[in-house]
This record gives structure tokens, C-alpha cells and sequence, in this order.
């Protein structure tokens, strides 16, 4: 893709709404890929919970705008900037990107385990704390299940349960979380 | 007694949801008024322990203490200015940005789906400012983007289904006539065109003609 783009000027984009500040273990997942974006698109993460986003620019798109060409109300306003810029000091100063990796590599090796003992769950995907279990049927009644027993997970499409726990989660409480979440697909198989 | 803990308000929820939000939400059977650190609380007392961070959001967990002090002391010194003036926080932020990303300026938006229409939008600008207009996106398979027109515009069908609300369609320019006085419509401009009315009457005509007869 950086081919593509230096041989065809395409400016590129790397939407890092999701995996971007710290959820897959790195700042930004486009290192982990070599990618070299132009333009960045970041949220979620970065107000932990008071909204706010970013287009992050490289200088040569950033010489093509000008006054007026773009802009919004509410954007960046004190508020916002500081719920961020306290996300952003404990994201490198106080540990939390270590703790993404290490807790990450807990759930890599559970969820494997877990993938070998339900059939149905054909496929783990993910990094750090952003992981995907494809699943062979609805995955609808996994998340109900996994409710039951005091977890909070979701479906994405039809077939895929979706894990983002907070990037603080301790070992402990994620393996206590595993494994509610062993026993949730457990009785969802059962009932097959 | 505060919102969050009158119980006869919390057990109303759903039904009273159900008169007055739209309808575009299938929400789990559970009500949440609490939260401290991985861990939810129902509004009756149940713990919850929290694999979502509200869909990647609560990235520090729920009530962090550092994050609450440093919101409510924002928020008892100063909110919203507007971005028509400075204010000490945004330069900060944008900074630690560029240091973390290699891309040296921000545009501060309110949401993920609105970073994305930035960023379509600069590319465009890009290439419109280098007098060379393009204009087409490519975008990768299974992907999602956001749920607003530009970022629908490059979110795969297979991920978000049908095309019917997916694109913005060619909107046609109108000028309203405003009464009273519209503040941003200089006295001197000449009143409502027959040109832009034409153009309009056309649209709804095309329109009409489009859609299914009932």
C-alpha cells in the first residue's frame, strides 16, 4: 500500500478509531504493519468515556487546507482535552500500554484454550485486548449468556463475539472473566 | 434522592424508552447506574465484570480516580469556549499527538465516525487545493467506519447491508427565504431566484418519480 501510494499519489488513511492509543499493546496499529498513513482518524479511546476524536495530518495534506475549510463547534473544547490529555499520560506514564501487553498475552493463551474445547468457535483474532471470536453459529446467545454470568461482551455480525475489556483490566479479573466466558459458550453448546 | 438511584424511575426504563427514543437500538436487558474500574453495576445491585469499555471507550475502566478529578476540576474551571478563541489545552494535546503518531496536526472533532469525515474530506481537499481534483475512495473489504454518510460512503456492504441509507444523494441548492431577517443573508443579495426554484421543483419531481408507489 505504500507502493501503491507513492506510485499513484494516493494519500492514505489508517482509521485507528478502535485499535489505535494503547488497545492492541502499541500507540498506533499502523506501525505494527509498516503502514505509512497520511491522514489518522482517532476516538473512542482517547476521552475514556468524554467524546471527542481527531484527524491526525501529515504536513503535506495539512499545507493543502486552509481557513475555513473545515471546522466544528464542540471540537477539542477544555473539557474534552483534558479528559485526553490525562488518558494520554497514563497511557505512556503510568503503565497502562505494559499492562495491555501483559494482560494481552493472558487472553491470546486463554482464548486459544478455550477455542479447543468448543467446537463451534472456529477462529481467534485479535491482539492486546481487541479480540474477535468468529463462532460457527448465532452468537447471540453467548452474549446473553455471558450477561447471566456477570460479563459484559457483544456481537459484532451475526457470528462474531467481540472482546475490548478496559486496557487497566487486571490478570486476575480477566481470568475470572475468561472464565464466565468458557462457561457461557459451555451452556450455549450444551443447548445445541 | 439522585436520578441514578430512584428506584420506581430506573424500573420504568424500558417501557418508557420504548414511548420515546427511536427505535434503532436493541438493548441487552440490563440497566446500568455504576461503574468502578473493569467492574458495572446494575440498578439492582448486580455486579457486572466489563469486556466491552462500552465498546472501546471506557479504555481506563469506569470512575478512574485520576480521570474523575481531573474532569470535575475542568469542569468547576472551564467547559466550551468555542473554537473561535484559544484555550490552553488543545496545543497540549496536539502535541502529544505528534509525538505519539509521527503526524504533526490535529483536527479536533467530537466522535471516531467524525475523525473519518475529517480525514475523507482533507483528502479531497488535497488534491482539489493541487488543482487536480479527485474525487473516488478505496476502501477495504469487511471494513466499518462509522455510521455518518462520508463514512458509510467507505464502510463494505457486507459489514453495514443494505445500500438504501448508505449514500448521500446530489442534494440541490435552494435558498430559503427566511422571515424574519436570516443574519447570515446580506440585505443586498436579490431575492429567491426562479432559477434555484426550478432547480428544486426538478428534484422533487425526480424524487417522486423514484420512489415506489405505495
Amino acid at each position: 500500500m505504500n507502493q501503491a501510494s507513492e506510485r499513484t499519489g494516493a494519500r492514505l488513511i489508517a482509521d485507528e478509531v478502535q485499535c489505535g492509543l494503547g488497545r492492541t499493546g502499541r500507540p498506533f496499529y499502523f506501525t505494527a504493519i509498516g503502514l505509512k498513513p497520511h491522514l489518522v482518524s482517532i476516538g473512542k479511546a482517547l476521552g475514556s468515556g468524554v467524546p471527542i476524536g481527531a484527524a491526525l495530518l501529515s504536513e503535506d495534506v495539512a499545507a493543502t487546507i486552509s481557513y475555513g475549510d473545515h471546522g466544528t463547534t464542540y471540537g477539542g473544547n477544555l473539557l474534552a482535552c483534558r479528559a485526553a490529555l490525562t488518558f494520554l499520560d497514563l497511557l505512556t506514564n503510568g503503565g497502562v500500554i505494559a499492562n495491555v501487553a501483559r494482560v494481552g498475552e493472558l487472553f491470546e493463551r486463554r482464548l486459544a484454550q478455550i477455542a479447543r474445547k468448543h467446537a463451534f468457535v472456529k477462529e481467534v483474532r485479535g491482539e492486546g485486548l481487541m479480540w474477535g471470536l468468529e463462532l460457527s453459529r448465532d452468537a447471540a446467545p453467548v452474549v446473553l449468556a455471558g450477561l447471566e454470568r456477570g460479563i459484559i461482551i457483544n456481537r459484532t455480525s451475526e457470528t462474531v463475539v467481540r472482546l475490548l475489556p478496559p486496557l487497566v483490566i487486571t490478570e486476575a479479573d480477566a481470568d475470572d472473566a475468561l472464565s464466565r466466558l468458557d462457561a457461557a459458550l459451555a451452556v450455549v453448546g450444551v443447548s445445541e | 434522592m439522585t436520578i441514578s438511584q430512584n428506584a420506581t424511575a430506573i424500573a420504568d426504563v424500558p417501557a418508557r424508552e420504548a414511548r420515546h427514543i427511536l427505535q434503532v437500538y436493541r438493548r441487552m436487558p440490563v440497566t446500568f447506574v455504576r461503574g468502578e474500574g473493569v467492574r458495572l453495576f446494575d440498578a439492582n445491585g448486580r455486579e457486572y465484570l466489563d469486556l466491552l469499555s462500552g465498546v472501546g471507550v471506557a479504555s481506563l475502566g469506569h470512575a478512574h480516580p485520576i480521570l474523575a478529578r481531573a474532569i470535575a476540576e475542568q469542569a468547576q474551571t472551564l467547559i466550551h469556549t468555542s473554537n473561535l478563541f484559544y484555550h490552553p489545552l488543545q496545543a497540549l494535546l496536539a502535541e502529544e499527538l505528534a509525538a505519539l503518531s509521527g503526524l504533526p496536526r490535529a483536527f479536533f472533532c467530537n466522535s471516531g465516525t467524525e475523525a473519518v469525515e475529517a480525514c475523507l474530506k482533507f483528502a479531497r481537499r488535497y488534491w482539489h487545493t493541487r488543482g487536480e481534483p479527485r474525487a473516488e475512495f478505496v476502501a477495504l473489504e469487511e471494513s466499518f467506519h462509522g455510521r455518518t454518510f462520508g463514512s458509510l460512503s467507505v464502510t463494505s456492504e457486507s459489514t453495514i447491508g443494505s445500500r438504501s441509507s448508505r449514500s448521500c444523494p446530489s442534494s440541490v441548492s435552494c435558498r430559503a427565504e427566511i422571515r424574519p431577517r436570516c443574519w447570515r443573508r446580506s440585505r443586498e443579495r436579490p431575492p429567491q431566484s426562479s432559477q434555484s426554484l426550478s432547480r428544486a421543483r426538478a428534484a422533487f419531481g425526480r424524487s417522486r418519480a423514484r420512489s415506489p408507489t405505495p
